[in-house]
């Protein structure tokens, strides 16, 4: 039962990512993306394997960390509508990106690794600690001060945005707009192994505590009373997924919906026992903002919108849906 | 009911105060055997869940020692606190509508390997809990469709899934009509003679009375009384605590006191 509707999301996922490298303004001739694996350089299987395939693989990876700290968090913080940005970490990052742009002598480059990204990843593993070390009491964290603190800090990041919008050029508030609205579209390969050492450790920890996460939905005394060592379990699920989030967001900026509407998607259709809701949450939020950005790329062609906006048109209404319609979230 | 049992469970010298109050709770001594069922008693704020939740290892103290086994309680984990423990807590709030199977699956926590992937013995714990809660033919409905009393007996289904050696439970008949009380702390008595503990925190002074081999009589965060139920209900304590509206008696099939309500405020000589 369980293995079946694992393998059922894995068949969308794996769907999807088969499929959408091959979609995108440029049609693409299939011997010469195969012709191009065995050396024979070609416009074609340039676009597929080093434009296409890397940006589906960020979509996947990206839509299904989203996913799976939200719903994680959903369950941490038994709030339904918590998201991975709840806790200011897209602020953060927003911050650090801006102030890269805006002012020009904090260039620097390092590895595959812009200076906008480096900056996002700085101002949200900030906001990351910042918000822990407030929150950290010595029977363990105290969850209502970190999503308190997590929305606070998250208000403190866009007054200071707003300020360096108003003393930033024109230019700079363009491309910082462009980033805010989030897209999956300057990648190489070498951008998406720079985020494997946070995204992976922080993918793990989640994972390894989806059973345990069941016992604290039930109800932290009962989970104790059970064994679970829940201090460790909230602390751990807490820090896998800012790291997740810090490392998807750097690099995508602040995609919206994701995070909250895939998790809920999963759990009307597939329960909420949580070994389930995390593989399965995983695996729908990467089909999704891969499909979303295949979207994205095509519907404006050759103009492309950024998948935020996508994934905001088509999430709202659906999330929209879920809130009318019977379920109880 | 007289068998001597071994020390599982003992606090010393706790104390405790929540932040921002100026309740205290003190108690120099509180221990519970295996093979027996130990009734904590008390009016409202007396201290017995605080108590309770502080031998669980749920609640720190401020100052005190808990052995479980003879070892500190601080330097167990979890895990193999929850192998020898079971912890009832009054109040269950589920963030989602699990199952009764689902809730008694989860007790086997502290014995399943990887993910909570059940094997042979754990199921029969979990046949054998819902068998001896009455929960078996339930077990198939989500915890909204349950009335309060078949929600306490499906959570401690879930405890005696753990197979603990000791068992603490919070209220657990404070919704349940008389028949099943009677049925609950029947079933405690019987896991008491195959040689578990019981602590049991409940409001209802005639089932601890009737039902438990010792009681312990909470006050204002002190114990008052402790020892065989007719050595702590005695007339003199009711009174004491409880002003002078209620009639002591003795139960027809034993030598138990139990306790009634008056009448009238004012008796008429």
């Amino acid at each position: 039962m369980k293995i079946k509707t694992i393998l059922l999301y894995s068949m969308v996922f794996l769907a999807v990512a088969l499929i959408s490298p091959w979609i995108g303004p440029e049609s693409i001739d299939v011997a010469k993306v195969l012709h191009f694996i065995q050396g024979d350089i070609n416009p074609d299987g340039e676009i597929f394997w080093h434009q296409r395939v890397p940006r589906v693989l960020l979509g996947l990876l990206a839509g299904g960390g989203l996913a799976l700290v939200g719903a994680s968090f959903q369950v941490l913080f038994r709030n339904p509508l918590v998201e991975p940005f709840t806790l200011g970490m897209s602020g953060g990052s927003a911050l650090g990106a801006f102030l890269t742009i805006s002012i020009p002598s904090l260039w620097v480059v390092w590895g595959p690794l812009s200076s906008v990204q480096i900056f996002a990843l700085g101002g949200s593993a900030a906001c990351l600690a910042l918000i822990y070390s407030l929150a950290k009491r010595p029977q363990g964290m105290a969850v209502h001060t970190l999503l308190l603190a997590g929305v606070t800090i998250s208000i403190i990041c866009s007054g200071a945005i707003l300020l360096l919008t108003y003393l930033s050029n024109p230019n700079a508030i363009v491309m910082f707009q462009r980033w805010m609205m989030g897209g999956i579209d300057v990648i190489g390969y070498g951008e998406l192994v720079s985020l494997c050492p946070l995204l992976f450790p922080g993918l793990g920890l989640l994972f390894f505590h989806a059973n345990d996460l069941n016992h604290i939905a039930l109800s932290e005394e009962i989970a104790l009373g059970h064994g679970v060592a829940v201090k460790n379990v909230k602390r751990n699920v807490f820090i896998g997924g800012g790291l997740t989030t810090a490392a998807i967001v750097s690099l995508v900026g602040p995609i919206g919906f994701v995070g909250l509407i895939i998790p809920h998607s999963v759990r009307r259709l597939s329960g909420f026992d949580q070994r389930l809701v995390l593989p399965c949450s995983f695996l729908l939020g990467g089909a999704a903002l891969a499909a979303c950005d295949s979207i994205a790329r095509t519907v404006l062609a050759p103009t492309e919108l950024p998948v935020g906006i996508i994934t905001a048109i088509v999430g709202g209404p659906l999330f929209i849906y879920l809130l009318v319609s019977r379920y109880r979230i | 009911m007289n068998k001597p049992g071994k020390i599982i469970i003992e606090l010393n010298n706790i104390y405790h105060r929540f932040p921002g109050s100026d309740w205290e709770l003190n108690i120099s001594e509180f221990t519970l055997s295996s093979r027996k069922v130990l009734g904590i008693i008390g009016p409202n704020g007396s201290g017995k869940s605080t108590l309770l939740r502080i031998a669980a290892g749920v609640l720190e103290p401020l100052r005190g020692a808990i052995r479980l086994e003879n070892q500190e309680l601080q330097n167990l984990d979890r895990l193999t606190i929850a192998r020898h423990m079971g912890y009832l807590p009054q109040e269950v709030a589920s963030l989602y509508d699990f199952t009764v199977e689902d809730v008694v699956r989860m007790g086997r926590y502290a014995h399943t390997k990887g993910f909570g992937s059940l094997d042979h013995s754990d199921l029969d714990a979990v046949r054998y809990s819902l068998e001896i809660t009455e929960m078996d033919t339930l077990r198939k409905r989500p915890l909204s469709h349950l009335s309060g009393g078949e929600r306490k007996r499906a959570f401690l289904a879930s405890v005696l899934a753990q197979q603990p050696k000791i068992l603490l439970l919070d209220e657990p008949t404070s919704a349940l009509d008389i028949h099943y009380q009677v049925q609950f702390f029947r079933l405690l008595r019987i896991l008491a003679k195959k040689g578990m503990g019981v602590a049991v925190v409940t409001h209802d002074i005639n089932f601890a009375s009737l039902f438990s081999d010792g009681l312990m009589f909470l006050v204002e965060g002190r114990c008052i009384a402790t020892g065989p139920p007719k050595h702590v209900l005695t007339g003199e304590t009711m009174h004491l605590v409880y002003g002078k509206d209620i009639l002591m008696g003795q139960h027809p099939e034993s030598d138990r006191p139990y306790i009634l309500p008056r009448i009238f405020t004012e008796k008429k000589e």
